[in-house]
């Protein structure tokens, strides 16, 4: 019975010692939230029970055991109104059970007044275990009742919770559930033996349960609210491992050395407490690794894992070359090795000043495509917090007021609500940042566990190690995708050079030829053009001297027919027949001077360019001398010539005496009437750029269309006889189409008349010529 | 007594021929423009027409074309300055009657009026 009451101490010990050791680790976590502090108050008594119960065990005397009895009960009564509390804040229903809490808590004050009178409990020494064991009193039922209804309230409340939750929060219930199943059946074994009720070994390792439970509570809780449970579980492990070997080692030491070292050597026993010490500081350290190594390779297979899987990935990740293999190798080993539902990497494309989505798998249709602006609330916390953005946790801390507590300064304030929303668009339950140096390059976008599990303390470690390595190995890929583009791109440009450049050549080539075929044609032109004049001017010689011949020649024929009838014929009878022949001949002379003194300039170059202006008010004086002679001064003259019309090619004597002829047929016009009006206006001609047109006009009395026809005939004249030659406009018309121009009238009886002469406008040429004349006579 | 009509621009030349046919007994009439000449063809009917091509309005060609549809009996002798082949051909499609460059001697155009006047 001796070792079953050892056992049973130790194990209350061990529970015990575990349990405080869980409710501080679990409070220091998270000391602001109820729910924490709650659990550690609750976890604290639990192990204060365990160890009342292994000090209730081990007295030797009743007063002893009766005292540790009374204590271990207080406990047990605080238990199931914090247990309760605990639960109901857990599943969120506390504001709705307040009043059952505030029973329990009500009760739980009775009871713990109840204890300590002589009709609660008192202690028997059981031969049989060897220990004193709790015997309950009148009252103690009640106490039993509290306990146990709680239990099965709890039981009621969480699994109406189970039901209807979904998700990870399903699984933590039913976890929870069953711990707590578990928990208390192996707990409430320990009233079995109050009421001399012992099945061995539910009776005393039932408490082991106990243990459990408080553990897996433990894990619940933390990760329940994202608590690093796998560090939770290997300190606690580790610690109860060391612990028990200490307490084995101290134990073995001390049995040994008592019965051999003392019994034999005469060792002290202080020397033996010294040797003890010895053997725990030496085997500590070993036993400690040993342990981690256990439990690591054991309980933690996943990191195990994890860090198999970080290898992998970087030996995967750091082979890829090509940018998109990249991404989708990133993207597919997260979902695969994770196990969530949809991934995705978000890339930072500079220019454009937001990060885009590079790859995903999982979502539903392969087009989702997401552009997340660099000023967006997430990447700020990403970028300032260089820590993954978990749901979990975001949800924390909207909860506690969009706060982020950083130790040992002030709190961040982020827009958490923001950021929500920003992973909820992205289907994301972990976002974790991944940087070049300081610059927050990529985001791996994770989705939901297919497990539903929340992402772990460790999870978040393992993937923001991995966003790291694949950062480096992105930017590598980046640069090579990049340098294979310029590559690409210089050779494109290079050919495009180099297509241009035949371009170019061939552009080149033909623009030689064109230019051939261009002064080819010009001269060409030239000489047709020369032709042309030629032409012109034969046929307009040929008429204007024709006539006159013709004429001469007829009155040759008469003279002589006249002759021929009558030899006796006098002189002076055929007299005005030779005046004719005098006055055609000088026609002749007239036309064949002309033509000769232009044909002469024209060949010296002296068609040159001239300003039409300068020819009009050089003209003018000369006009109104002659008009002064004829009484008509006090006419109005008015010039509109546009100072940017092209000059006009010509010779200057001659076009001079065409406007003052035109001058003085108008001045006769207007002859009498009280308003004497000439204007002349002159523009390029629309029809013809290298043509100049000229208004003559003037308010005279006009003409008929009879007269109009006939006016540019040689020899007409509408003045009375003696006073026009009928010379005049026909020279005006001579001299303007040998120029290459022409003349019109237009007019109406009373309305004036209006001349218009088109000339030809001076070329390049012209001017090159005008200018080295100019030079010349100047020289 | 042989009706005679002159179209010519050209008053010298005018003058000359119409005096000269005047004294050989012609009943003479001018026109001076081509419009002129269409208007006495078809007022004066004519039996002979001297035609100048070159005319102030429009060209003696059209008053030919005119004359030839419009009075079929009238001889006609087109006179011209003009040394462009095309209209001498022109001339000739149109059934000019006689053809003489200026300048032309009096008699040889005396002689193919008289030609003419006797073909009749």
């Amino acid at each position: 019975m001796q070792m079953l009451k050892d056992s049973y101490i130790w194990l209350s010990i061990f529970t015990s010692v575990t349990t405080l050791a869980l409710a501080l680790f679990v409070y220091s976590r998270a000391r602001h939230k109820v729910i924490n502090s709650l659990y550690a108050f609750w976890a604290l008594t639990v192990g204060l029970w365990s160890l009342f119960l292994a000090l209730s065990v081990f007295s030797h005397e009743p007063e002893m055991a009766l005292t540790w009895a009374r204590l271990l009960h207080v406990c047990a009564m605080i238990l199931p109104a914090v247990y309760v509390h605990f639960v109901l804040l857990l599943i969120g229903k506390f504001d709705a059970r307040r009043s059952v809490v505030y029973f329990l808590y009500a009760a739980m004050g009775v009871l713990l007044v109840l204890n300590f009178t002589p009709w609660f409990l008192s202690v028997t020494y059981r031969p049989q275990f060897g220990f004193y064991i709790t015997q309950p009193g009148l009252l103690y039922p009640l106490h039993m009742v509290t306990f146990i209804g709680s239990i099965l309230y709890v039981y009621f409340e969480l699994f109406s919770s189970l039901i209807k939750a979904e998700g990870a929060n399903k699984k933590q219930l039913q976890f929870f559930f069953v711990a707590t199943l578990l928990g208390y059946s192996g707990g409430a074994t320990n009233y079995l033996i109050n009421y001399d009720f012992l099945l061995y070994p539910l009776y005393p390792f039932g408490n082991v349960t106990i243990l459990i439970y408080v553990v897996v509570i433990g894990f619940a809780i933390v990760v329940y609210r994202l608590m690093d449970i796998d560090v939770i579980v290997r300190k606690t492990l580790v610690f109860a491992g060391l612990l028990a070997f200490v307490f084995t080692a101290f134990s073995v030491a001390t049995f040994l050395l008592k019965e051999v070292a003392s019994r034999y050597l005469g060792f002290s026993a202080l020397w033996v407490n010294v040797i003890s010490i010895f053997l725990i500081v030496l085997g500590y350290d070993p036993i400690r690794s040993f342990l981690i190594n256990l439990t690591d390779k054991y309980l933690f297979q996943k990191k195990y894992d994890y860090q198999k899987l970080l290898k992998d990935a970087s030996r995967g990740i750091s082979k890829i070359e090509n940018l998109r293999h990249l991404f989708s190798l990133v993207v597919h080993f997260i979902t695969i090795r994770m196990r969530v539902k949809n991934a995705a990497i978000l890339t930072l494309n500079r220019e454009a000043g937001f990060f885009q989505m590079a790859h995903q798998r999982g979502y539903a249709g392969s087009g989702f495509q997401y552009e997340l602006s660099d000023k967006a609330e997430l990447i700020r916390y990403l970028s300032t917090e260089k820590e993954a953005a978990e749901i979990q946790h975001i949800q924390e801390y909207i909860e506690s007021g969009n706060k982020k507590s950083v130790k040992g300064q002030d709190p961040h304030e982020y827009n958490f609500q923001a950021i929500k929303q920003t992973m909820a668009e992205l289907d994301s339950h972990c976002c974790v940042p991944s940087f070049l140096g300081r610059e927050l390059r990529n985001i791996l976008v994770l989705g939901e566990k297919k497990s539903g599990d929340f992402y772990t303390e460790e999870d978040l470690n393992v993937l923001f190690t991995l966003a790291q390595e694949s950062a480096i190995a992105i930017e590598n890929a980046r640069l090579y995708d990049e340098a294979i583009g310029k590559t690409k791109e210089l050779e494109e440009i290079n050919s495009q050079l180099e297509y241009a450049k035949n371009l170019l050549m061939k552009a080149l080539k033909e623009t030689e030829v064109a230019n051939k075929t261009l002064q080819d044609t010009q001269a060409q032109l030239i000489h047709e053009q020369k032709m042309a004049t030629l032409g012109r001017l034969a046929a307009s010689v040929g008429h204007e001297v024709n006539n006159p011949l013709t004429i001469l020649s007829m009155n040759v024929s008469r003279v002589l027919l006249k002759l021929r009838k009558n030899p006796d014929l006098k002189v002076n009878e055929i007299m005005d027949t030779f005046e004719k022949m005098e006055q055609n001949i000088g026609r002749i002379k007239a036309v064949v001077n002309t033509l000769t003194g232009l044909l002469k300039k024209s060949e010296k170059g002296k068609f040159e360019p001239l300003s039409l202006k300068l020819i009009l008010e050089e003209t003018l004086p000369l006009v109104q001398f002659q008009t002064y002679l004829d009484n008509l001064t006090g006419t109005e003259v008015e010039f509109e010539v546009p100072s940017n019309l092209p000059l006009v090619r010509g010779d200057l004597e001659r076009l001079q005496e065409v406007f003052l002829n035109l001058f003085i047929n108008a001045y006769h016009a207007m002859e009498g009437r009280q308003h004497r009006k000439i204007r002349v206006n002159a523009k390029a001609d629309p029809e013809n750029p290298y043509m100049i047109q000229i208004f003559f006009q003037d308010n005279g009395k006009g003409m008929t269309d009879e007269i109009r026809k006939k006016i540019f005939n040689y020899g007409y004249t509408t003045k009375a006889p003696g006073k026009g030659s009928g010379l005049g406009l026909y020279m005006c018309k001579y001299i303007i189409e040998l120029h290459g121009g022409e003349v019109s009238v237009e007019s109406r009886v009373g309305e004036g008349a209006t001349f218009l002469i088109k000339l030809p406008a001076a070329t390049a040429d012209d001017m090159l010529q005008g200018s080295h004349d100019r030079r010349a006579s100047a020289g | 007594m042989k009706k005679l009509l002159i179209v010519d621009d050209e008053v010298g030349i005018v003058e000359e021929v119409s005096s000269f046919f005047v004294e050989e007994g012609f009943d003479v009439k001018t026109a001076d423009s081509g419009s002129d000449g269409i208007r006495m063809i078809d007022s004066f009917k004519p039996d002979l027409l001297i035609l100048d091509i070159k005319l102030p309005d429009i060209s003696g060609l059209e008053v030919l074309k005119h004359s030839k549809t419009a009075s079929p009996g009238t001889k006609v002798i087109v006179v011209t300055g003009y040394v462009d082949q095309a209209i001498i051909d022109r001339a000739e499609e149109l059934g000019r009657d006689a053809f003489l460059q200026k300048p032309f001697d009096l008699m040889l155009l005396y002689d193919e009026v008289e030609r003419l006047a006797q073909a009749d």
